[in-house]
């Protein structure tokens, strides 16, 4: 018998799929572990120029609104001054306030400028409920409508 | 075997697509004020710097931890106005960026105080940044509410 008669059955390479599904399956375990669905953040504007006159002395055109926010020695918010009007601790009276500046055409949007004069203890997110409740509001429709968005704070003492 | 494999690959191809890489300047340690208004800005910033501020009133300035007063310095921070000067430096000379040019965000925990976060705004002044934001996150338990009687808010 010749060798050329030998019949040698082609050996087919076999796939080693093990090592290939443990690395699919720990990348999918690190992203599942580390995903985070992302929240939405956004940003007020604040103008705070070098060296700024206070609002009283500046040249321009701008009305400031003096928002005054008093607290504790824990930060908790104590009282909410607009001007000189007493608002106790309600944002919604803040706003409210705002609102009726404007819509009585006392001030114009693009010149009035809200003032913030903070306690130093305040928790921060007084400072921003309160920046929102100047800023605008979320309508019934479920559009942004903007108050005043030139926001300044006096520097602290 | 084959249709695992194919959902396994389909999984993951849709974590690597969701796969958030804005996220990573944000730190763990600072929760955000929550607000209606909150939403990303149409256009971002073209220079922005982020300092970070947690509920402990620790700095953070990219990787760099930073300190304002000299009684609160801890071990691996540095003065906050030291690190803002060499990052400014260095973005003047790699790219002819200004500190008026500088957008600072400023992302701080809603228990922090104001007065320590005026006192960083302070401090980033001082370096020649002018424009600032503050970040919030959008909704939560923020204030919220609408001031509209009918016919909606109509400026005169």
């Amino acid at each position: 018998m010749s060798l050329r008669d030998v019949k040698v059955s082609p050996e087919v390479p076999k796939l080693q799929m093990t090592p290939m599904i443990d690395i699919v399956f720990n990348l999918l375990a690190f992203f599942i572990i580390t995903f985070r669905i992302p929240a939405v953040e956004g940003d007020f504007n604040i103008k705070m120029p070098v060296n700024a006159p206070p609002s009283s002395e500046s040249m321009d055109e701008t009305v400031p609104l003096e928002i005054t926010l008093r607290s504790n020695e824990a930060g908790d918010l104590t009282a909410i001054v607009f001007g000189q009007i007493p608002l106790g601790t309600d944002m919604g009276r803040l706003r409210a306030e705002v609102f009726d500046y404007l819509q009585t055409g006392a001030g114009d949007i693009s010149k009035t400028e809200a003032e913030f004069t903070a306690d130093g203890d305040l928790h921060y997110r007084y400072l921003i409920d309160a920046i929102t409740a100047v800023s605008g509001y979320v309508n019934p429709e479920n559009q942004v409508v903007k108050l005043i968005e030139n926001i300044k704070f006096t520097p602290p003492k | 075997m084959t249709p695992m494999i194919d959902i396994v690959f389909l999984l993951m191809t849709f974590f690597i697509m969701v796969i958030n890489f804005s996220q990573a300047e944000s730190n763990e340690a600072v929760h955000l004020p929550d607000s209606e208004l909150a939403q990303p800005p149409e256009t971002p910033p073209s220079e922005p710097m982020t300092v970070q501020v947690d509920a402990d009133e620790n700095i953070y300035l990219g990787s760099a931890r930073c300190w304002l007063d000299p009684a609160s310095i801890q071990p691996g921070a540095r003065p906050l106005g030291e690190v803002l000067s060499e990052e400014l430096n260095m973005k003047k000379v790699v790219s002819e960026i200004r500190p008026e040019d500088i957008t600072l965000i400023i992302r701080a925990d809603a228990e922090a105080s104001v007065g320590f976060v005026q006192r960083v705004i302070q401090t980033c002044q001082s370096v020649g940044i002018v424009t600032f934001t503050l970040r919030a996150k959008h909704g939560g338990e923020g204030f919220a509410g609408s001031p509209e009687s009918e016919g909606g808010f109509q400026p005169l």
